[in-house]
């Protein structure tokens, strides 16, 4: 925006005023810029809702496919974590109870979390493992998961397996002996097998171990060597039991695959598992201390001639002790007084519960394995689902981001019309936008044409004033060209002049003495007088006071003549009236005189105090008058 | 310019007519610094007249006064249309935001977006 300068002129020429067109300007141009940022506002919202629409569309153009792949993963991790238990369970089965069924394994997840559900599958119809098949199923299929358990679990590839074959026909052990022995050997599954069948059943796939008598014999080997170990190979060596249940002093020597431990019922074959249980589980009371025995021993010893030893005594302190034993027979830990297991011990026997859950330790009175289980449960004690369970987690944030995808997608077209409805209406902004700019160029000419209009008002009055200016100095100069030259004083005329004054003014004031003169003319011949210096003195003697009486006179002489005497006195008398009869004349005479005088110092200060006849100075008309002016 | 009011001379005596004289002098001098001051002034101001009359013709062509006031009244006219058509291209303006206005405010859904 260009800006005006204020000019009163502006206003007071009736010229345009600039400055209110810039202010309008300015206003248009606030209500524009609001209207542009509105508008910037709905097209960034458009162009930024076109893109999630289009995104979103995107996405449910590619529903199909990648439902698709979703479901492909989804097999494929069935596949890998569910078929393969089908396939072995089923192989398992068929072995040892061959028929026209298989094993079916169903994955599932319960409040998100992975399930399976096992079923025999008897061409196309499923039923229950435990509730609509025989125990010998169970059994089969308990041994298979439990091989399976353990694989899975990481833990010391050890299991013993109290008389899983308690169900099944005498004619289906040595199958089952087969199997257990095949799928040992496969994945290295070190096998204790406790059976009360007949160990003949076994001598072809296992170390036979028979137990004799009441515990107090030695046990038998009964069918092959006695193993040989690789020194490090990992497994146990062997199992003692001391004074513990129906053993006095019992070693049970273990292959690296299945030992068979065989023996008539109540021999003692269990309690080998329970001496198991105790050392790596703890799980023993003084029950299992021999009757007469003050404490009951178990010693396991495995690879690296190390022997874990469990010791429980019937009474004092320790307890319950752990120690390992090593090769030189020193004791290399001890844990006395332990209540739970030593982690060394767990450590070093790889051979604990897995989610409270017996893998590795069977039992004799639970011969069902996982099959009595939740769903869930089983499913994680055999690791499978997690893959799938993400996969099936994955498939449902992917319906749900489709779920999402469409509901944009028809709310963002809804919005994307409203807005090009808005939009539509800003149309008028871009021709007042163009209107704008022309605007503030025409603002910018119109502020030029006014510059101009001012300067030339400018130069033109400037000339004028100039012009004023100049005529007026060219007046005066030329009124003022030439100025005359002073005349010269003539000095020289002074005394003429002042002569020629003076005898004016003397002729004046004759004139003036004249004409104050002519009154006087009337006067008579000036009387003689006396002189009055005398009658002057006898006036003062006779005003003065009286001299004070005379003194006495003393008598007359003789009479003289008094003629005389009388002629003085009437002389003296005559004077005296005529005196009297004379004072008011003479009282007349000095006024007129007094008169006189003042008319001609008069006239001689007319005059200058010069003569009128002489030309002399005189100081008063006493001067004139008196005998001292000649 | 001082006139003086000249007595009849035979009434006038020599004193006066010297202090006349005089005064007549020194009121000569005052007039001839004038004069001077004047001529000094003259020059200035035509100096000046040039020039404001070269500005004149530098920025437009000419120093006639006649001339410019003719180009001044031609401006004028020329700014005072300018300014008309400029009121105009306002109202023009004003008239497209109205517009735009009116549609923005009849939609209660771009109001409540505002808010």
């Amino acid at each position: 925006m260009s800006g005006l300068p204020v000019r009163s002129t502006d206003r007071e020429a009736g010229s345009p005023a600039a400055w209110d067109l810039a202010r309008a300007l300015a206003g248009v141009e606030s209500r524009a810029s609001a209207l542009v940022a509105r508008r910037a506002e709905l097209g960034a919202r458009d162009r930024a809702l076109r893109s999630e629409v289009g995104v979103a569309k995107g996405r449910l153009a590619l529903r199909g496919p990648v439902e698709q792949v979703l479901e492909r993963l989804q097999e494929r991790a069935h596949e890998r974590s569910v078929g393969l238990y089908e396939r072995l369970l089923t192989g398992l089965l068929d072995d040892v109870l061959p028929g026209d069924r298989r094993i079916a394994l169903t994955l599932g997840t319960e409040r998100g979390l992975p399930s399976l559900d096992l079923e025999v599958d008897r061409g196309g119809r499923r039923e229950g493992i435990l509730e609509g098949s025989g125990g010998s199923l169970t059994n089969v299929v308990s041994t298979g998961l439990r091989f399976a358990a353990l694989v899975r679990s990481g833990r010391r590839r050890f299991v013993a397996l109290d008389e899983p074959d308690c169900w099944l026909a005498p004619d289906r052990v040595p199958a089952l002996g087969r199997v257990i022995a095949t799928i040992a050997r496969e994945v290295g599954v070190q096998t204790l097998l406790v059976s009360h069948h007949d160990p003949a059943l076994f001598a072809a796939e296992a170390l036979v171990v028979s137990l004799a008598g009441n515990g107090t014999d030695a046990p038998h080997v009964l069918a092959g060597p006695l193993p040989t170990w690789p020194e490090d190979g990992p497994g146990l060596r062997s199992i003692r039991l001391v004074e513990f249940m129906c053993h006095r002093d019992t070693r049970i020597p273990l292959g690296p695959g299945v030992t068979a431990l065989v023996g008539a019922n109540n021999i003692g074959k269990s309690a080998v598992i329970s001496g198991l249980r105790a050392c790596a589980y703890g799980a023993a009371t003084d029950t299992v201390i021999r009757h007469g025995a003050t404490a009951a021993r178990v010693e396991l010893e495995i690879e690296g001639r190390r022997t874990i030893v469990w010791e429980r005594r019937r009474r004092g302190a320790p307890k319950v002790t752990w120690r390992r034993i090593g090769p030189g027979g020193a004791v290399e830990i001890e844990t006395p007084g332990a209540r739970d297991v030593p982690g060394w011990v767990v450590a070093d026997l790889g051979i604990a519960p897995l989610d409270e859950i017996d893998v590795q330790l069977g039992h004799q009175k639970r011969p069902v394995f996982l099959l009595d289980q939740p769903p869930r449960q089983r499913a994680r004690i055999l690791s499978v689902g997690r893959e799938s369970g993400h996969l099936h987690a994955m498939q449902e944030r992917y319906r749900s981001a489709l779920r999402a995808d469409t509901e944009l997608v028809r709310r963002g077209e809804e919005e994307l019309q409203a807005l090009a409805d808005r939009l539509d209406g800003f149309v008028p902004l871009e021709r007042a936008e163009a209107g704008l700019r022309a605007a503030r160029g025409a603002l910018a000419g119109l502020a030029r044409g006014e510059a101009e209009a001012e300067e030339l008002g400018r130069l033109i009055g400037g000339i004028g004033q100039a012009q004023r200016h100049v005529a007026a100095a060219s007046a005066e100069v030329e009124a003022l060209d030439p100025v005359p030259q002073a005349p010269p004083v003539q000095a020289a005329t002074a005394p003429a002049a002042a002569a020629l004054e003076r005898l004016r003014t003397t002729a004046s004031a004759v004139a003036r003495l004249e004409a104050a003169l002519r009154p006087l003319d009337a006067l008579g011949p000036v009387p003689q007088v006396e002189p009055t210096a005398r009658l002057a003195a006898l006036r003062r003697v006779l005003s003065d006071p009286p001299p004070p009486p005379l003194p006495a006179l003393p008598d007359a002489p003789l009479p003289a003549p008094t003629a005389a005497l009388a002629d003085a006195l009437a002389a003296m008398r005559s004077l005296e009236a005529a005196l009297a009869a004379g004072a008011p004349a003479v009282a007349a005479l000095d006024a007129e005189i007094a008169g006189t005088e003042t008319a001609v110092n008069a006239l001689l200060d007319r005059l200058g105090n010069r003569c009128p006849l002489c030309g002399g100075a005189v100081a008063d008309a006493g001067h004139l008058l008196g005998a001292s002016h000649g | 310019m001082e006139r003086a009011a000249s007595p009849p001379p035979q009434a006038v005596s020599e004193d006066r007519v010297l202090a006349l004289l005089e005064e007549q002098r020194r009121r000569h001098a005052r007039l001839q610094e004038r004069q001077r001051l004047m001529r000094l002034e003259l020059a200035r101001r035509a100096e000046e007249l040039e020039s404001v009359k070269a500005e004149a013709r530098a920025a437009f062509g000419t120093d006639d006064p006649a001339a410019l006031q003719a180009l001044l009244d031609e401006r004028r006219r020329r700014n005072a249309e300018a300014v008309a058509a400029f009121r105009d291209q306002l109202d023009g303006i004003e008239r497209a935001l109205t517009e735009v206005e009116e549609h923005t405010r009849a939609r209660p859904d771009e109001r409540r977006d505002r808010a």
